[in-house]
Formats: C-alpha cells, structure tokens, sequence
C-alpha cells in the first residue's frame, strides 16, 4: 500500500494550471517535493487532503480514495503543517491541547506537552506573542500529538534559522524510524530535503519534471566545467542543462552518457534542480 | 464539533470580552428593546467568530482535520442558537427579578416577548450564515450591514406592534415566528453545507 | 560497527555501506551469526535513504556476505575463507599495479623495486 498515489491529476485556475500529475509516496518514506514559488507545491497538498478538488484524476491516501466519505475519519492519521500559523492569535498551547483533544481521535495529551517541552514553548503564552519558528514548531507538536502514519508538510522549514531547521529535521527523520509511518513535504530550500529524503520530486509550472530516488539522482548526475571550445565535442545527448560565460561552460550532465575518462565534479540536487529548471537559458 | 465549539467560546470569551460586557448590560436593562439588541447581537457573534476563522486562515486548516463539513458549518448554528438561548434566559430572570421588585418596571409578558425576539435572532442567523459561507465574511459584509439595519428595525421600532397585533389575532398566528423560525434552520443549514462544499 | 560515510566521496554511498560492512566481516569485527542493525534503523542512524541502505544489504546478500532472516533482520553469513582469501588477494594485485604504474612514472627498473621490497622484508 502506498502512502499517497496521484493519479492523473489535473487542476486549473485562470492562468496556472497542474497537468496530469503522477506521483507516489510509498510506505516508510519522505518525498521532498521541490519546485519554485508558484509551481503548484501547495495546491498539490490542498488536492491529497482534499481542501480542494482536483479536475480530473485521483488520489489515494494510506490506501483510501480521499474523495471517499471515509477519508475524513482517515485525517485522524495524517499530520499536517502549513506554511502559516493557522492559529487564532487569542489561543494559547493549554487551548490548543483543550480544541484538539476533541477533535482527533488519537490525541495524545502526554506527548503533546513533552514536545512543548522539547521544542520549550510556553504553554501560557498567546500566539499573538509567539515568533515565526515558535509557531512552526507548534505546529508541528500538533501535528505530531496525534500519533498520525502520514505527514504531510507545506514548506515546513521556511523562515526558520538553520538551526532550528536541523532540529526540526531531525524530528522528521525519526519519526521514519518506524516504516508504517511516511513523510511528504514541499520546500523551495533544497538543502534541507537533501538532508532527509528518499525521494526528490521536482515540480515546475505545474508540471512533474521527475520524481527519482534522491542517491540515484547523485550518482547520475555530475558537473562538467570546461572551456567553451572543448565543450563543443560532449555529445548533446548527455547534457541536462547548462550556464555559459565568456570563458567557460558549466554543465549538468549525465554520467552514463558521457564518453569515459572525462573528469566531473559531484553535483547536489540544488544544482540539478537549478540547471534543470533553467534549461539552455 | 466539541472541539470547534471550544475554540469559538476561548474566542469570545479572549477576544470578545468588551462585547460581551455590552451584550450583558443590554440584557439585563428592563426595556425590551434593549434585550432585543441583545439577543440580535448574540445572534451576530457566529458571524465575527467566522470572520476570525478566516482572517486567521484558521478556516483553510480545518479542512485538514478529521471534522466533516456537516460539523464545521452546524458549529456555527449551534454556536449562535447557545449565544441566542443565554442571552434571552439572562434577560428572562433580570426582568423576572425586575418585576418582582419593582411590577411596573416591564410591561408585557415576558417570556413570550422573548421567545418572539429568539425566532426574530433564529431567522436572522439563517439568513446571514449561508451568505457569510459563500462570500466570506469580508465580503458577505454589505449584505450583513442591511440585515443589522434590518433587524434593528423590527426589534427596535415594531416589536411592541407586532406583539399587539397577534395577541389581538387568532392564536394561530402567535406560531407563525416559530413556524418561520424552525423552517428557516430546516433550510439554511443544508444549503450552508452545499455552499461550503462549493467552495472547495 | 564503524561505518563512516562521506558526502564528499566519489563512491556513491550505497557502495561505501557495502565496502565498509564487507571490511568488518573480512576483518573479522563482525562474525558469523552476528546480527546486523536493520536497514531503518542504519539509514536513520546514519543520517542517509533508506532505499540506498536496503541497496547496499541487498548486494551484500548477492555476494553472499550477510544474509536474511524473515522478521528477524540481517545477519553474517559463514565467513567463507576463499571469498576472503580472494578479496585479499584482489587488493595485492591492486596494489602491485600501482607500485609499477608508479616505478614506471619515475623511471625504476623492475630489478630495483625488486631490490626495495626485499630490503624491506628484511627489515620486518
């Protein structure tokens, strides 16, 4: 059973549009979803947990149609986090706990105030007065309370200082010490889905450009620096993308189809997803 | 539902406390007028508990939570028919107090006049809700603007006319509030459910 | 069980698990029967996809090193002396080749590596 399975889905607005989109997250593992601001990261997450219906096409979540009537009972599983604190400002974690112990099935009221411990968020104090990464982290605690098998994360990370972001991180990579549990979660820092995921997926103007295994991704791709004339006699077939200057070429290429003895430099999926995107540019 | 109510009572009770003081003086003053705007304003409180929903984008992230929109949208109804019943049960004892020291102090029946203005409230939180869940608080707002104008009206200037004429009328016609006011819930609420369900 | 992986390597890091975990049996810090820590728990541990743990266990069981046990986990297999021995004897060829690329580069004479190598087992 896969953790969420897309099948081709299609949804527009006016002038931006997701084309059949096609992807799966299976069982015990993170998918990082990349993609630039406007590439349709939220929209997609909106559609799995269906605050908003596709025009075509199906999603799957933990192996139930989420336009199912069952699937509302099923939210009690999955865990999200958004990119704003979706908090009235007046509530204080104590309410929060209050609210969301009868709302979800499996709140766990214990683990709720250790993580308010760990992440140290006052239980007394008004969301109003909480900074950006202490909402986050609230959040998050919520999120994790109710002991759910599926995360969903919208840009979880942004806006938070690196170490912050390490710790949260950190959280989500343990949370997948358990293989009924998955993760899926969207960011425009790729650094950080390089740190924890299993699977990249790259989504451009509303188009899945690929979804592969992260260490794959690493191991096929390399970067080849070489003056301009030299670079005419790599075959147009191996590269991915590429930036010209006036003294030399940078390129993205495929290790495979390079002919051999060539040097490369390892590459990071930041640079693949950047020469991706800006092609021939 | 348990969970959505909670949420709206620490609303009110955090954010609304000025009102709410209002709202109590209102009702215990001994004119019915005034216990009318109180109840009116009771009847208003769903309304601004949603608009904070919204501004707080509060409204986008309970989607994802495991409540059916049956629940979200009968929240508010339950919400504003609790806020409606208190406030008239609040007026009801001040005024019964208020007779009992003072006989000339209210003039009428009480609860009847009462009962009156909670099906006047009941039909105005129908009428509100579904525009407020198609159109959002914000821009619900003019439509909101011209039903207060509305209700003020009725309760502020008619109520004490209104009252004369039924009770001089068959009795028959004393049901036909109630009447409006049940069937009023019967038809607002599924179509507030339709609506939000549009929305998504 | 040490294993260190480096982000910086060329080996990609499915491959450094494989060698490093292979190093242990043929040294002889993991045993026969030993139990190995399971695939989850190794990638979480180590910070890296579990895809690409489950890809270094999967060659490993090919090549008959560990094997495994349904519901139990990974274990060392028999330490089969050949495939040591092999493996042994593949890095000495390995290391031969180099001591002549490198002779070669500057200009000995096989008799003088000859005479380098002899002068240090006398040594030892």
């Amino acid at each position: 059973m896969y953790a969420i399975e897309i099948k081709n889905v299609n949804k527009s607005f006016g002038d931006f549009a997701i084309r059949n989109l096609n992807l799966i997250l299976p069982s015990g593992c993170i998918l990082g979803l990349v993609g630039e601001n406007g590439a349709g990261k939220s929209t997609t997450i909106k559609m799995i947990m269906n605050a908003l219906s596709p025009d075509s096409g199906t999603i799957s979540i933990l192996g139930t149609d989420n336009q199912s009537d069952a699937f509302t009972k099923l939210k009690n599983e999955i865990g999200v986090v958004l990119d704003e604190s979706y908090f009235p400002d007046v509530l204080n974690p104590q309410n929060v706990n209050a609210v969301m112990k009868n709302i979800y099935q499996n709140w766990d009221e214990k683990l709720y105030f250790s993580y308010l411990q760990t992440f140290n968020l006052p239980k007394e104090k008004i969301f109003k007065e909480f900074s950006r990464g202490m909402k986050m982290k609230l959040s998050i605690a919520v999120a994790l309370s109710h002991h759910p098998k599926l995360l969903v994360l919208d840009e979880a990370t942004s806006g938070l200082d690196p170490f912050v972001r390490d710790e949260i991180l950190d959280v989500f990579n343990e949370f997948t010490r358990d293989e009924t549990h998955s993760v899926l979660i969207s960011s425009h820092i790729v650094s950080d889905l390089e740190k924890i995921c299993d699977y990249i997926a790259f989504l451009h103007n509303g188009s899945l450009l690929f979804c592969e295994e992260k260490d794959r991704l690493l191991e096929e791709y390399a970067i080849l620096r070489l003056p301009r004339d030299t670079f005419a006699s790599i075959p147009a077939s191996a590269i991915k993308g590429k930036k010209q200057t006036d003294y030399d070429v940078t390129a993205l290429v495929k290790k495979n189809a390079l002919p051999s003895g060539i040097p490369t430099e390892k590459t990071t999926i930041e640079e693949i997803i950047l020469f991706l995107a800006k092609g021939d540019k | 539902m348990k969970g959505l109510l909670l949420k709206d009572f620490y609303f009110l009770f955090k954010q609304m406390k000025f009102f709410l003081l209002l709202v109590l003086i209102f009702a215990v003053l001994p004119q019915l007028s005034s216990s009318g705007f109180a109840i009116l304003y009771a009847a208003l409180l769903p309304v601004t508990a949603l608009g904070y929903d919204q501004r707080s984008k509060w409204d986008q992230f309970q989607l994802m939570l495991p409540c059916p929109v049956r629940d979200i949208v009968l929240e508010k109804y339950l919400f504003g028919g609790l806020l409606i019943l208190v406030t008239a049960l609040i007026s009801g004892c001040a005024k019964s107090i208020a007779t009992a020291l003072d006989p000339n102090v209210v003039t009428g029946a009480v609860f009847p006049q009462l009962f009156f203005i909670c099906c006047i409230a009941v039909i105005f939180l129908c009428m509100n809700l579904p525009v407020m869940f198609k159109f959002g608080v914000e821009k619900g707002r003019l439509f909101f603007i011209a039903l207060v104008v509305i209700g003020v009206l009725t309760v502020g200037f008619f109520t004490e006319d209104v009252i004369r004429f039924i009770n001089q009328n068959t009795a028959l016609l004393s049901f036909l509030p109630v009447l409006v006011a049940v069937l009023s819930v019967l038809v607002s609420i599924p179509l507030s459910i339709k609506l939000y369900n549009k929305n998504i | 069980m040490d294993i260190i992986i480096s982000n910086k390597s060329d080996q990609p890091i499915y491959e450094q698990i494989y060698t490093a975990i292979k190093q242990n049996i043929i040294a002889g810090k993991l045993k026969e029967g030993d139990a190995l820590p399971s695939i989850r728990n190794l990638a979480k541990d180590l910070r890296i996809s579990v895809i690409t743990t489950k890809r270094a266990y999967d060659e490993l069981e090919k090549d008959g090193y560990i094997y495994t046990v349904a519901s139990k986990g990974c274990f060392v297999a028999e330490t089969n002396m050949t495939i040591i021995r092999e493996e042994y004897l593949k890095q000495i060829e390995e290391h031969m080749r180099e001591i002549l690329t490198l002779g070669r580069t500057c200009g000995l004479s096989y008799e003088e590596l000859e005479n380098m190598f002899k002068l240090m087992q006398q040594e030892e």
